[in-house]
């Protein structure tokens, strides 16, 4: 477009079938807007998100010479850029378009008057055009995407993620907070609904990411912040002393068997004891012990040093220090995983923590675990007996307004693998199970129940227990009623797991404020779209796998995990992003360098900067910038624009609506 | 201390050692009672019939405080718990504030939210406080356990403050602790006496009444006892009745108020604790307290 040249506008009225056309007059606005100087052309039409519709606009723009095109139909959060690419097709620069919403904003509200919402739809386009004769057109920046990334997180889906990209050529940093990967999977015995070896099908996985020459691990590391935006992040991370020379040591195990301090082991949930120095488990990747200084008798009192003294290849070094690594990616991956609900603090009735025979889902699976503090015998922790009636209660915590609002998606099945754990191991052992609905929704899952639900020794009661109380002999009892029997029944269980439910992994809250993601109101990350962009986040660059989403049993974490690396993948070998060009723009004369909108802006976007000649001027980065406008609405000197929303055109708007 | 003594429809017309007991002992820890001149029931009765009726009834009760620049004490778990709802649901209400105050205002009373209730668990712990009570002690009593039945209504529903949580020891067994006595738990101290089932399913309420003394004997209890006027009708009232329905002769224990014990610390007579009044077997702890 020529400077100075007549301007052209053409305008289109989308009848949406009859989501519009129903209320609104359609015929009369294009009649209307074709007595609006400047409208060259003004029709109406069916759809004009379909293809002939879109034609129609590219048609018009050549033999009409258009410069300038508005669109009035649905909000433009769908269709703007569906027609911006028309405009383009057209020849014209996409942001020479405007759209006027007479959907939601008129024809959807103004069902029962409809000849006052056609003479609304009139004013709403007619604003737009007002608009669409001031736009300039806009120009997209390329920039370059930093061909590597960063996985949070060494679980299945960190893992799986970080295998995926590697297999596509890219570089990856895997950030493990514990000693190993493997995450609560690795804590499994079993994977239903196949009761497949869980360390089986995951230890394989754990040695390929750290034997893959595109993988670098960082465990017993932490993430401390995150810069920059996508395409280049600036990353820094904080790796924990192990007090052991990674490269020295060969994994051999003699310091941990030579420790003599013992303290309850993370791993096993306080079950089981570890030393002082200590492997996480036994197949941990990468094979490398820590020292936990808090136990450790040297760090503590100075004495000791067994396991220095032991150590054949001379790999202890009690004065190793934090150390910080700084990396540059182009994407992140959060895969941060979940922890369990409170059980013991907030539903105190349930007796977790203070009787010894109620235990977790998850503390089961390390009794069960061949590797585990029992060596793969179901003992009830109290006094070290073969369970022989064991109650299984479901949804504790889980779908409960006044705990967890929502269903944590593998209690259940869970719940039936753990029958199958009982009566496998202790053939005359009874099973309760206590559940409000059975769901049992994945593939195989269903006949997975059928199958537990057919074993004489398997009972369910549909209900959930009423306080657990221990008797004078130190039996544990309580009473629930069943709803299928319209009777309470009154259990008397040597053992009692809980199915509790799950919460964000504790180190996410963390990661979502260094990297302002939005978070959901049940604390978990909020993908962008539920159903359609579920593994995207607000912010441009950092995708979502596994239960950091929101709860997830293993299969769709893995696939979760392998949607997360595609789209990380598809950034990275696109090899560039585009900058939004809705950003704000300083005009440096008008701008005094007051700096109120720098601290205002939620993305560090605005930073204040000396000019040649002394003045102090705000600066915008349009790679952080969002185009969100509170800069420009706080600026007191109007020097701060929104490029495509600017003063003049808002101006030409709310004069036409008003006038 | 000046409060105005709401006593509610079953201390004022069956558990007349509740409130002896109430009037024995807190004056002798510095706590004046005013004896209302007017009073209505809180509307309990009436919750299934008028969700309005019982903000009204209990509303009337805290204006009438109110009017004399007095809170209440409520020694009834339940009319505790309808009480301290009304105070909470009028202040998040203001329709409902007005509407009542309409209706008030033929008597010239007005509720403003200023009057508050409390109950004695509370005025013996957080008013008066133990250190005061152990001070004030006249008699020494046997370091015998003690399991305490703090009923339903002192510690639920969660949505509204209760006097009692079950983060940490009870108040009630604090108490019980100052006077020189043992707080013994036991499995069912935190259920239901039975009072809730009783006019519906008489049989069935007291087997759960002959259920939660059976359990605080066998962790070795000597006697059971409680601040709410339910509960110790059908721990100390029930005894006979359970004993037929269960056909088991041995649940049988002292039960009595706390403010019982209390007094008997504080050195009154028995009497006019109205332990004379009591339905279980009282004179066996009598008998052991004086050896
Ligand atoms: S452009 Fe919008 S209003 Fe028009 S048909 Fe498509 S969806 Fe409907
Ligand atoms: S608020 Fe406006 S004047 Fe102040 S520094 Fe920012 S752009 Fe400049």
């Amino acid at each position: 477009m020529v400077e100075g040249e007549e301007i052209r506008i053409g305008v289109y009225v989308c009848h949406c079938g009859v989501n519009i056309a129903a209320v609104v007059d359609v015929k009369k606005v294009a009649e209307e807007l074709s007595k609006v100087p400047n409208v060259v052309v003004a029709k109406d039409y069916q759809f004009m998100c379909s293809q002939p519709g879109q034609n129609i606009i590219v048609e018009d723009i050549k033999e009409h010479k258009l410069n300038r095109v508005v669109v009035a139909a649905c909000s433009p959060r769908m269709h703007e850029p569906t027609f911006q690419r028309a405009v383009e097709r057209g020849g014209l620069n996409p942001y020479l378009f405007e759209m006027a919403n007479i959907r939601e904003h008129c024809s959807w509200v103004h069902e029962k008057e409809k000849s006052a919402a056609t003479e609304k739809a009139i004013k709403i386009v007619k604003a737009a055009v007002a608009k669409a004769r001031l736009l300039k057109p806009l120009k997209v920046e390329k920039v370059k995407v930093i061909p590597r990334a960063l996985v949070i997180g060494g679980g299945i889906a960190g893992i799986r993620a970080s295998l995926d990209i590697a297999n596509a050529g890219f570089e990856v940093h895997l950030v493990e907070t514990r000693p190993s990967i493997g995450g609560n999977m690795a804590r499994l015995d079993k994977t239903f609904p196949t009761l497949d070896c869980s360390q089986c099908i995951l230890t394989p996985l754990m040695v390929e990411a750290s034997r893959h020459p595109n993988i670098t691990l960082h465990t017993y590391t932490d993430v401390v912040s995150i810069d920059g935006s996508v395409g280049n992040f600036k990353v820094k991370l904080l790796k924990k002393p192990r007090y052991v020379n990674e490269a020295k040591c060969t994994g051999c195990g003699v310091c941990v068997t030579k420790c003599p301090w013992t303290v309850p082991s993370e791993f096993d949930l306080g079950l089981g004891k570890r030393k002082a120095i200590y492997f996480e488990f036994p197949q941990a990747v990468p094979l490398i012990p820590v020292i936990d200084p808090e136990h450790c008798m040297y760090f503590q009192k100075g004495t000791c040093r067994a396991c220095e003294k032991f150590c054949p290849p001379k790999a202890i070094n009690f004065d190793q220090k934090p150390e910080e690594i700084e990396l540059e990616v182009g994407a992140i991956i959060l895969a941060t995983g979940y922890g369990l609900y409170d059980v013991a603090k907030n539903m105190p009735e349930y007796g977790y923590r203070k009787y010894k025979d109620v235990i977790t889902g998850l503390e089961l699976e390390r009794l069960v675990s061949a590797t585990g503090p029992t060596k793969g015998h179901i003992l009830r922790p109290s006094d070290g007996k073969e369970p022989k009636k064991v109650a299984i209660i479901l949804c504790v915590g889980s779908r409960d307004e006044k705990h967890l609002r929502f269903c944590c998606r593998f209690g259940c099945v869970a719940g039936l693998k753990h029958a199958y754990y009982i009566v496998s191991h202790i053939p005359d052992a009874e099973v309760y199970i206590c559940y409000r609905d059975i769901r049992t929704f994945g593939k195989g899952y269903e006949e997975f129940y059928e199958r537990i639900r057919s074993y004489e020794n398997v009972k369910f009661i549909r209900g959930s227990p009423m306080e657990i109380l221990q008797d004078a002999d130190g039996s544990l009892y309580f009473d629930v009623f069943d709803a299928n029997t319209n009777r309470v029944v009154t259990l008397r269980p040597d053992l009692i797991v809980l199915e509790t439910g799950i919460v964000p992994h504790p180190t996410f809250k963390e990661v979502a404020k260094v990297l302002k993601c939005s978070v959901g109101p049940d604390g978990f990350a909020l993908e962008l779209h539920p159903k359609l962009r579920p593994t995207e986040t607000s912010v441009d660059g950092v995708f979502l796998a596994g239960a950091v989403q929101g709860p997830k049993d293993i299969p769709d974490t893995v696939a979760q995990a392998g949607a997360a690396a595609s789209s990380a993948i598809a950034l990275m070998s696109r090899g560039y992003v585009e900058t939004i060009p809705y950003v704000s723009s300083i005009n440096e004369d008008l701008c005094s360098g007051c700096g109120i909108c720098q601290p205002l802006c939620a993305f560090d976007a605005i930073s204040l900067v000396k000019k040649e000649d002394g003045k102090q001027v705000a600066k915008v980065d349009i790679s952080k910038c969002k185009g969100c406008g509170v800069c420009v609405a706080a600026c007191p000197s109007g020097a701060a624009q929104q490029l495509g929303f600017d003063d003049e055109q808002i101006s030409a708007m709310v004069r036409t609506l008003t006038g | 201390m000046r409060f105005l003594l709401y006593l509610g429809c079953t201390t004022a017309t069956k558990q007349y050692g509740y409130e002896l007991s109430l009037r024995g002992t807190l004056p002798l820890l510095g706590v004046e009672l005013e004896y209302p001149k007017d009073m209505n029931c809180c509307g309990v009765p009436m919750k299934g019939i008028s969700r309005f009726y019982p903000y009204y009834a209990c509303a009337r009760i805290m204006a009438i405080a109110e009017s004399q620049g007095l809170d209440i004490v409520s020694p009834c778990n339940g009319c505790h718990l309808n009480l301290t709802e009304t105070i909470y649901k009028l202040k998040l209400n203001p329709p409902l504030m007005n509407a009542v105050n309409e209706l008030l205002r033929e008597e010239g009373l007005r509720y403003t939210g200023k009057a508050t209730v409390y109950h004695p668990v509370e005025v013996l712990h957080d008013k008066i406080g133990v250190e005061k009570i152990t001070s004030a002690i006249k008699r020494k009593l046997p370091e015998m356990p003690v399991s305490s039945h703090p009923g339903c209504h002192l510690i639920r529903p969660t949505e509204f403050p209760r006097p009692e949580t079950r983060n940490g020891p009870l108040k009630l067994d604090r108490l019980i602790e100052a006077i020189g006595l043992r707080a013994r738990d036991y499995p069912e101290k935190y259920e239901c006496c039975g009072a809730a089932i009783l006019p519906y399913s008489p049989e069935a309420a007291i087997r759960v009444t002959a259920s939660r003394i059976k359990k605080a004997l066998a962790v070795g209890s000597r006697a059971i006892t409680s601040l709410c006027p339910y509960c110790i009708e059908m721990l100390d009232g029930k005894q006979d009745a359970a004993k037929t329905i269960t056909g088991d002769q041995s649940v049988s224990i002292p039960a009595l108020y706390y403010t019982q014990l209390l007094g008997l610390a504080l050195g009154l007579d028995e009497k006019e604790l109205g332990m004379n009044l009591n339905m279980s077997p009282v004179e066996v702890l009598l008998e052991e307290m004086r050896v």
